[in-house]
C-alpha cells in the first residue's frame, strides 16, 4: 500500500521519494544528513528526473528517541521552505513516536505530495535550482532601500550645494572677539546626584531544530535542503 | 544763513589737496600712502595734514558758518572744485561732486560727538572687489550662469561705514545637568551606568572690541558676515583717509544696539563655560551672567559695497576692505538645481544597485 502510494507520487510529481530507517551513531545532525544525501546519490535515486529531482525521509534509531528529517534534492527544493518541512515532519511525529510506523510514512508520503500539488511557495518565488542541483536566487533590485539611500544622499549634498550660495548669517556669538588671557574660571563645583545602572544580555545562538533551511552540496556533488530535524 | 524752517544748510567741506600740485588727492590702498593721480606724487599722512591741515584752517578763515550738531534733512554743500552745489542727505560724511568727482568731507558729521575715535583704512581696491565678484562662480554650480558677469554691477562703493566696537566684561555662574556614562561587559551581560551630576561653572571672560554697524542704512546682517577685521591695523581717525572713499556717520544710539554685542557676549560666555565641564552630555539649566561694557569706541571701518542688479532685482555684496572677505547672498537657479537633484539622485540609485548585485554575486 505504501509501495503503491509512493509510485503514484513518482509518476505524478516526476520526482522520486525515497524512505530509508537506519540506525547509525551521529555527534552532528550534519552527520544524518551527510547519511542522506550519501543514500540518495549512491542509489542513483532521481536519475530519470531533471537535476535529480525527488525527497527523502531518513529516520535513524540510534538514540532511544530516534532522529527523524526530510531532504528535498533537485527541484523539489522549490516546493518547501522551514514552513513546510516543520508542517510535514509535526504532522508525522505522533504516528512514529508511538511506534505507527506504516501510518506516519503514508502521512509522510501525502502530505508531501499535496504541498507539491499546490506549487511552491510565494517566499520561493525567486528562487530556481541550477544544473548543478543547487537552490539559487534570481537577483532583484532593492527598490526601496536604493530609493531611500538615494533620496539620502541627495538631500544632503542639495543642501550642502544650496548653502554655498546663501552666505549672509546673524552672528549670534563673539568668539572671535575673546580675550583668551582674560578667561578667568573661578568657581567650579560638581556635585554627584545620583546613577542608574541598566543591563541587557545578548542571547547567543541556542541549538536546537528549525535553524532555517539552506542548500548543501552532497557528496556525489548535487544540492539538497533539509528541515530541521526532529527526536521522537 | 541756515534757513531753518525748511532744514536746508550750506555745508562747509573739507577736502585734501596733493602738496605739490594741488589737485585733488586721493588715499591709496595698495600703496598706504595718498597718491595724486596727476602729478604721481606720493604722500604719507604726516606730509598730508602739514599741507591740509593750512588749507582748511584758510578756508576757516574765508567761510563763516558754524555748522550745527545735527541736522534732519538734506545738506548743500559747494563743490571746492568746480563750485557746482550738491546735495548730500544727512548721513552722508564724506562723498564724490558728480561733476568733477573731487571727495568732499563733511566736516560737521564728523566732528563733536561724531567724532570717530579709531579708522582701518581700506586695504583693498575696488578692482579687488570686482574680480572677487567675477570669482564667485567657482564651487558654485547652482548659481545661474552670467550672474557674476561685471556688467551686472550698478554700483561699487568704497564706504567708511559707522561701527560701535565694546568692550565687554562677563561675570557670573552658569548650572548644568551633566551626565558620564560607563559601559562594561561580564560575559553574556551588558552593563551600562549613568552617573548625573549638578555642574557649577563661573568666573569671568573679556571680549575686547565686540563690532556692531551704526547705520540703519546697512544691513547687520551682512555687516557680520564680513567680521572679523584686523585691530592690528586700526589707528587714530584722521578726516584724510577718506579721500577717494564715501563715508556715513552713525545714525544708531550705542545705548540701544549695545544688547546686540552683549548678547553675543553673554553666549559666547556660557558656550566658555559649559567648555571648561568634562561630560559626556551636559545641559545649561539655568545662568546668572552679567554683561558690563567696559569700554565703547567710534570706529569707521571699510566696507566695498556691491549693488548688483541681475533680471531686474537688486543683490548687495559687500567686501571686507581690509581681509577681502566677499560675501552676499546668490540667488539660485531653478533649472540647475532640478537638473543637478536628478542627476544627483539617478547616480546614487546606480551606484546602491551596484553594491547590491556585487555583494549578491559574492553571496553566490
Amino acid at each position: 500500500m505504501l509501495k503503491e502510494k509512493m509510485s503514484n507520487f513518482i509518476e505524478e510529481n516526476k520526482m522520486d521519494i525515497v524512505i530509508v530507517t537506519d540506525s547509525f551513531y551521529y555527534a552532528t545532525d550534519g552527520k544524518n544528513e551527510e547519511y542522506a544525501s550519501d543514500f540518495y546519490d549512491y542509489n542513483d535515486f532521481g536519475m530519470q528526473f531533471e537535476n535529480y529531482s525527488g525527497v527523502l525521509l531518513l529516520r535513524n534509531a540510534y538514540e532511544q528517541d530516534p532522529y527523524f528529517d526530510m531532504y528535498s534534492f533537485g527541484n523539489a527544493q522549490l516546493y518547501f521552505t522551514q514552513t513546510e518541512y516543520d508542517s510535514i515532519l509535526d504532522g508525522i511525529y505522533d504516528d512514529l513516536h508511538s511506534g505507527n510506523y506504516l501510518d506516519g510514512f503514508l502521512s509522510f508520503v501525502s502530505r508531501t505530495d499535496s504541498y507539491i500539488k499546490s506549487g511552491p511557495p510565494s517566499a520561493m518565488k525567486n528562487y530556481y535550482v541550477d544544473e548543478k542541483g543547487y537552490l539559487k536566487q534570481y537577483y532583484r533590485i532593492p527598490w526601496l532601500i536604493s530609493i531611500g539611500i538615494s533620496s539620502i544622499l541627495t538631500l544632503i549634498i542639495m543642501i550642502i550645494l544650496v548653502n554655498k550660495n546663501k552666505m549672509v548669517t546673524k552672528a549670534r556669538q563673539a568668539e572671535d572677539y575673546v580675550n583668551k588671557d582674560s578667561i578667568h574660571i573661578t568657581n567650579r563645583k560638581d556635585v554627584f546626584v545620583g546613577s542608574h545602572t541598566s543591563s541587557y544580555t545578548s542571547s547567543s545562538s541556542s541549538g536546537g531544530g528549525g535553524g532555517g533551511f539552506s542548500s548543501h552540496s552532497g557528496s556525489s556533488g548535487g544540492g539538497h535542503s533539509s528541515g530541521g530535524g526532529r527526536h521522537g | 544763513m541756515a534757513n531753518k524752517e525748511t532744514k536746508e544748510k550750506t555745508e562747509q567741506s573739507l577736502e585734501n589737496r596733493c602738496p605739490a600740485c594741488k589737485a585733488s588727492i586721493s588715499y591709496n590702498p595698495k600703496v598706504g600712502k595718498w597718491k595724486c593721480e596727476y602729478c604721481g606724487s606720493e604722500f604719507t599722512l604726516e606730509e598730508m595734514q602739514k599741507e591740509n591741515d593750512n588749507a582748511s584752517t584758510e578756508k576757516k578763515n574765508r567761510k563763516e558758518q558754524k555748522p550745527e550738531d545735527t541736522y534732519d534733512g538734506y545738506i548743500s554743500y559747494k563743490c571746492e572744485s568746480c563750485g557746482a552745489e550738491i546735495i548730500a542727505d544727512d548721513q552722508t560724511a564724506a562723498t564724490f561732486c558728480v561733476y568733477c568727482g573731487n571727495t568732499a568731507i563733511l566736516q560737521s558729521k564728523l566732528s563733536g560727538k561724531f567724532s570717530p575715535d579709531v579708522i582701518i583704512p581700506f586695504k583693498k581696491e575696488k578692482t579687488d572687489a570686482t574680480n572677487a565678484f567675477k570669482g564667485l562662480s567657482k564651487g558654485r554650480p547652482l548659481m545661474p550662469k552670467g550672474f557674476n558677469d561685471s556688467h551686472n554691477i550698478e554700483k561699487i562703493r568704497g564706504v567708511y561705514i559707522p561701527f560701535w566696537l565694546y568692550d565687554i566684561t562677563v561675570s557670573g555662574d552658569v548650572v548644568m545637568d551633566a551626565k558620564t556614562v560607563e559601559k562594561w561587559t561580564v560575559g553574556d551581560t551588558h552593563y551600562t551606568k549613568t552617573n548625573t551630576f549638578k555642574v557649577t561653572r563661573g568666573g569671568n571672560i573679556h571680549f575686547s572690541k565686540i563690532p556692531v554697524d551704526g547705520s540703519t542704512r546697512f544691513a547687520n546682517d551682512i555687516m557680520n558676515t564680513i567680521e572679523p577685521f584686523d585691530y592690528k591695523e586700526m589707528i587714530p581717525y584722521n578726516h584724510a583717509y577718506l579721500s577717494g572713499f564715501y563715508a556715513e556717520k552713525y545714525d544708531e544710539d550705542p545705548n540701544v544696539i549695545y544688547p546686540e554685542a552683549s548678547n553675543r557676549a553673554l553666549n559666547s560666555a556660557r558656550i566658555i563655560l559649559k567648555d571648561d565641564a568634562r561630560y559626556a552630555t551636559k545641559v545649561i539649566v539655568s545662568d546668572q551672567l552679567e554683561a558690563k561694557e567696559t569700554e565703547r569706541k567710534y570706529a569707521m571701518l571699510p566696507v566695498w559695497m556691491v549693488n548688483v542688479k541681475y533680471k531686474n532685482k537688486m543683490h548687495i555684496f559687500a567686501m571686507n576692505g581690509q581681509t577681502g572677505e566677499f560675501i552676499g547672498n546668490i540667488p539660485l537657479d531653478k533649472g540647475r538645481t532640478l537638473l543637478y537633484t536628478i542627476i544627483i539622485f539617478t547616480i546614487s540609485m546606480a551606484i546602491c544597485i551596484l553594491i547590491s548585485y556585487l555583494i549578491f554575486m559574492g553571496g553566490n
